[in-house]
């Protein structure tokens, strides 16, 4: 009875990281460039649209998946563009962003399909991936039997780990973030690094939207939304992690647990499901609060 | 005088791109054009109904307008105004449902009170947070706020729900609490003088009353004001906390003066007032044609919908757009129609 | 000998205008014009704002040039940013070090030219082997592994000479290298610019300071408010000359200081120990008491706590413990507004943040300590129109360049912003002046009206605490002299017994000397 119980929580946890840990660690690129995104929500939100959106059309879902990348990306790049030469706020900026999302996804599923919640029932969906062995094993049994996305986005925290502190790209990108005056001096180009840190935000937050919508083939849109808060959820991860990627993978997978736990409770207490969807971001506050009551840091690097 | 006279001109180029834009849209998505284009542009001022409908929805908007724009005026970015409308409109519409009996002299004032006090309270907490750990303001309030709506949307499903309702909703309250109508047959009530009277009152805290340079220089400098003498956790303290109240008033004047029950849906009153703050740039006054702004926008794309093949969610695209537009600051000054106000 | 036909490196008529915030547009260089010849030491000079860090930055590729051209080693030289420039053999050393604190100095060192291996991938133990053996043959004696923030600001200035060598640097330029260091690290770093010399080396170097000069260069060009004034061989002209050159018409900075009999104490700080941001204890165990009629100037290189100590006298910071007395009352727990009405004011050192509000118009800027009293406010409602009267006599009497007092102090330039806080802090019922580099940016006219000021102060029976990095401003000025060394006071000399000299400072400053418990009684 508890060993299913268990498997299936730590299944459900590392299921709900995933999109968390995504745009967490997008959003943490930008953040080094000194341009901090808060449009998270809204390139997760178009990912997720264009991705299901294109699988339908053409029944591929890695077009799919590009599609979504793209969007997000495209997104990004005018939030970086419209900064970049108009001179305007980044922060407003990305709330535009969001907003602009929200409104297009949702216009475009009522004009399109007549509804701005939408179930593609005969779209290819995403398969999950059994790994051999591990499958039988009981409690890392839920390590098993995931989405191609879900192991990539462990991969990519690894990677990340490595390019920011092994590669001299991380080095010029740890620079910006510490002091934009010593890079100047030394000839690293902030634009430069901005511009491909919306890139880095683009492409992660695409993968988090697509991997929200491709499995289920089905999108909501709305005010509420497919992405549902994860885009500011992997802000408070950032603010946990701060500038270490294994670090931001550690605080996600603490997100997908109370995730998990929410879910978890529902089974086994009598609560109400409802007040559970409060658990995971009055979590991340409390977390928040004892991370910044133990350490004297800013819990951004951003002045908002 | 000159930015008050700026903000307005960047007003009007964000309502001409607005209805570019929303022309363009109509263009490709209608079958019939110019008739919903007509419907669209003249159809919230056709009669008085819609007319009626289309201020009674700027009303809420005008009131959470201004509490963004006094929060973000002292530099604290609340993004839990949706969260203390509902909380704040939450706890109004259950006292005003336990106080049926009483007179409406009493129950409006002191649940327009209550709604107040707790969407302020409720707001205070992401500056307590701030001030006593230095969490981001941005991050505490928009976390908070996500808290906040699954917890209200569990009342209205639960113990403070209206059965008969087939949704998330409360149970009516007493209808004698009402405000009047002042436009019949339309929506319009008399929570406009409520709204435009909070307006005056906000200009002058703003303009002429010693806490509103206070929350100005907290907002332009908050190092320097608390070096020059200013109580800069105070003054963020209250400026959250009137953000917050206002964001609870506009939710239930909202009740009071259109819906008699609270609903489960999302309004977005609260998150509207967001935009409408900076494209008002922050001022009082012109809070209240943003706000117009944005519900004619609404109520074009409704009248549409209903007159013509208008997909009604063309609203919110529109409504983003401006902001969008307006958020490039440069963009204005690149095409030569808005100058910073710059000399040496 | 074709080097001497051609100069190594000239500049011709390089313009240069910044946008300020705002947009407020300001003139940097009009036509400025410098020459160097292979293997010298080359004085740049000019007062502060002259133009001198511009020219530069624009030839190390920091920024860009409006107009004009640059001839290096015979070619025309077109740098789009500084890694071009490095790559050419000029290095540039920022007045402001531009070292990342918590990397290594073998981090820093490689810093934008980082050596991978086939992956791309950094061997951190490789550099610092290779950076070790790069210090070893410069005999330079310094741990490549260790973070930066252990080091001394000479020895952070150490690590970026090294960093410009390493990338190949043959034309170094040095931006007012010796503002923040000792007397004796000043020395050092001289020899150390001999050596290079030596080595056929052309070094640049940016001061305002002529004694430097006189000492270390071969040859030297004047720059005046953007405008090459002045240039040849230093033996050529006499001191005098240069200071006429600098300033355009001579002005004396020397002034009167009569010794006064001292007062009563006004305000006394008890073992004071405060922490900076990173929990480092920054401040330990002070105090001291400040008199009526008394400049006291604390001395000591920077980051020795002489921050940290002020913030607290003002309310910025909290100390971990101890106690600020004014007139006996204790002022520990106040908020800067508390402190203000005990008679403290304070000319902070950061104007651009601290000392002023950028976006606000100056009649909002001048106003911050006193709008909430009468008569600038009545019963909470402002009194707009008395506001501005007060700002526009303000701006008369401190003569601050503005065409209305609703314009945004973002618009003025760095030495009229320094006169609207000067003329707010100094606009108050005060008894006691907290002044950080009073002085800084200010053009020498200026600089004496603001030195007769303070004293005027001190001779009406205030007490004035004096910070500054000009060792000139401290001698002159002060009557007593507090040196910092780690937080702790190490000196406390009367500059009214005997005049203190400089090198008597350095020494306390760098921790050679410290007196002993009775002697810092005074």
């Amino acid at each position: 009875m508890i060993i299913p119980l268990i498997d299936s929580v730590i299944y459900t946890m590392l299921a709900a990281t995933t999109p968390v840990v995504l745009a967490a660690l997008g959003v943490m690129f930008t953040n080094f460039s000194g341009m901090f995104n808060i449009a998270l929500e809204g390139m997760m939100l178009v990912s997720a649209f264009f991705s299901v959106f294109v699988v339908d059309i053409t029944s591929n879902l890695w077009l799919g998946m590009i599609a979504g990348i793209g969007a997000a990306t495209i997104l990004g790049l005018s939030i970086f563009f419209i900064c970049h030469y108009f001179h305007a706020e980044i922060f407003i900026v990305g709330m535009g962003a969001n907003l602009i999302a929200t409104g297009l996804t949702t216009f475009m599923a009522v004009q399109l399909k007549g509804s701005s919640s939408l179930i593609f029932e005969n779209v290819p969906k995403l398969r999950r991936i059994a790994i051999p062995i591990i499958e039988n094993i009981p409690i890392l049994r839920g390590l098993s039997g995931h989405y191609v996305i879900d192991y990539l986005a462990i991969a990519i925290s690894v990677i990340c780990y490595i390019l920011v502190f092994y590669t001299p790209y991380g080095y010029h990108l740890r620079t910006i973030g510490k002091d934009e005056w010593v890079a100047k001096t030394l000839g690293i180009s902030i634009t430069k690094h901005q511009f491909i840190s919306y890139l880095w935000c683009g492409f992660l937050c695409g993968l988090g939207g697509a991997v929200l919508s491709l499995p289920v083939g089905v999108f909501l849109g709305g005010p509420v939304g497919m992405a549902n808060g994860r885009g500011w959820l992997a802000i408070a991860v950032l603010c946990l992690g701060q500038e270490n990627p294994l670090n931001i993978l550690a605080a996600a997978l603490f997100i997908g647990a109370t995730s998990a736990l929410s879910d978890l409770l529902q089974v086994t207490t009598s609560l109400s499901p409802r007040l559970l969807m409060a658990l995971p971001f009055a979590a991340a506050l409390i977390a928040i609060v004892f991370y910044m009551a133990k350490e004297h840091k800013t819990s951004l690097g951003i002045k908002i | 005088m000159t930015t008050f006279l700026s903000s307005l001109k960047r007003l009007f180029i964000a309502i001409l791109f607005a209805l570019i834009l929303a022309v363009v849209i109509i263009i490709i998505t209608s079958s019939e054009p110019s008739e919903a284009i007509k419907v669209f542009f003249l159809g919230p001022f056709s009669n008085k109904y819609f007319l009626g409908n289309m201020v009674s929805y700027a009303i809420p908007l005008i009131i959470s307008g201004l509490g963004a724009s006094i929060a973000f005026s002292a530099d604290m970015w609340n993004m839990g105004l949706e969260g203390q409308l509902y909380i704040g409109s939450l706890c109004g519409t259950y006292l005003a449902y336990q106080m049926s009996s009483c007179p409406k002299t009493i129950v409006v004032p002191i649940v327009l009170m209550v709604s107040f006090f707790i969407g302020g309270g409720s707001a205070a907490i992401s500056s307590y947070l701030k001030n006593r750990w230095k969490i981001n303001v941005f991050l505490s309030s928009l976390l908070i706020a996500n808290a906040l709506f699954p917890f209200v949307t569990f009342f209205l499903e639960g113990p403070f729900s209206d059965p008969k309702a087939g949704m998330a909703a409360s149970p009516y309250f007493n209808r004698n609490f009402m405000f009047s109508k002042i436009l019949p047959p339309s929506e319009l009530h008399s929570g406009l003088l409520i709204s435009l009277g909070l307006v005056i009152l906000f200009y002058f805290i703003m303009k002429r009353r010693v806490l509103g340079y206070e929350i100005k220089m907290t907002g332009e400098n908050a190092l320097f004001a608390y070096y020059g003498g200013v109580p800069t956790a105070r003054i963020e303290m209250i400026a959250m906390f009137l953000s917050g109240g206002l964001a609870g008033l506009a939710g239930m004047i909202n009740i009071f003066g259109s819906t008699g029950r609270m609903l489960g849906y999302m309004t977005n009153f609260g998150w509207n007032g967001i935009p409408i703050a900076i494209i008002a740039r922050y001022d009082p006054i012109i809070v209240v044609p943003a706000a117009l702004l944005f519900s004619f926008v609404q109520k074009g794309a409704e009248a549409g919908a209903l007159f013509a093949d208008i997909t009604p969610e063309i609203a919110q695209l529109i409504q983003a757009t401006i902001f969008y537009i307006i958020t490039a600051e440069g963009l204005f000054e690149a095409i030569g129609i808005w100058k910073r106000k710059s000399s040496a | 000998m074709g080097n001497n036909v051609k100069s190594y490196l000239e500049m011709r008529e390089i313009t240069k205008t910044y946008r300020t915030y705002d947009h407020a547009v300001v003139v940097a260089l009009k036509g400025a014009n410098l020459r160097v010849r292979k293997g010298t030491v080359h004085a740049v000079l000019g007062e502060n704002g002259a133009g001198k860090t511009t020219l530069m930055e624009i030839l190390a590729g920091v920024l860009k040039k409006d107009s004009g051209t640059i001839y290096f080693k015979g070619q025309k030289l077109e740098v789009e940013n500084a890694s071009q420039a490095f790559a050419q053999g000029i290095g540039m050393v920022h007045q402001r070090l531009s070292l990342i604190e918590d990397f290594t100095v073998a981090e820093n060192i490689v810093l934008g030219i980082e050596p991978t291996n086939r992956l791309g991938i950094i061997n951190l133990e490789q550099i610092e082997k290779k950076v070790s053996k790069f210090f070893q043959e410069s005999g330079f004696a310094l741990e490549a592994s260790g973070i930066v923030n252990t080091l001394s600001i000479g020895q952070r200035q150490k690590v970026e000479i090294m960093r410009a060598l390493y990338r190949g640097a043959d034309l170094l330029i040095l931006d007012e290298p010796t503002s923040a260091l000792t007397e004796q690290e000043v020395q050092d770093l001289f020899r150390l610019i001999n050596v290079f010399k030596k080595q056929g080396k052309t070094i640049i170097f940016i001061t305002h300071k002529i004694e430097e000069v006189l000492d270390i260069a071969d040859e030297l060009t004047v720059l005046r408010k953007g405008r090459t004034i002045g240039e040849g061989q230093i033996k050529d002209f006499s001191k005098k000359e240069i200071i006429q050159m600098i300033m355009g018409e001579p002005i004396s900075l020397r002034i009167e200081r009569i010794p006064l009999r001292k007062g009563k104490i006004l305000l006394s700080v008890r073992d004071l120990s405060v922490s900076s941001n990173g929990n480092l204890e920054r401040v330990k165990n002070i105090s001291f008491d400040l008199k009526e009629g008394e400049i006291t100037a604390i001395a000591g290189v920077s980051g020795n706590g002489q921050k940290e100590l002020v913030e607290a006298i003002f309310g910025l910071r909290l100390p971990a413990t101890g106690k600020i007395l004014v007139n006996s009352k204790d002022i520990t727990n106040l908020l800067p507004r508390g402190r203000r009405e005990m008679g403290i004011s304070y000319i902070p050192e950061d104007r651009m943040n601290l000392g002023s509000s950028l976006k606000s118009s100056l009649m909002e800027n001048v106003i911050v300590d006193k709008y909430y009293k009468p008569p600038f406010s009545e019963r909470g409602w402002r009194q707009i129109d008395l506001c501005k009267k007060y700002a526009e006599k303000l701006v008369s009497n401190y003569n601050i360049k503005i065409p209305d007092v609703d314009c945004c102090v973002g618009t003025l330039s760095g030495g009229n912003i320094q006169r609207v806080i000067i003329a707010r802090e100094l606009t108050t019922d005060f008894t006691i002046l907290i002044a950080q580099e009073p002085t800084m940016g200010l053009d020498l006219g200026s600089i004496k009206y603001v030195y007769n000021l303070l004293l005027e102060m001190r001779n009406e029976g205030k007490t004035i605490l004096l910070l500054t990095s000009d060792m000139d401003e401290i001698i002159n000025l002060s009557d007593r002299i507090l040196v910092m060394y780690r937080g702790e006071i190490v000196a406390n000399l009367d500059n009214n017994l005997k005049p203190i000299t400089k090198e008597e400072i350095g020494e306390y400053m760098l921790g050679i000397k410290r007196q002993n418990h009775i002697e810092l009684l005074g």
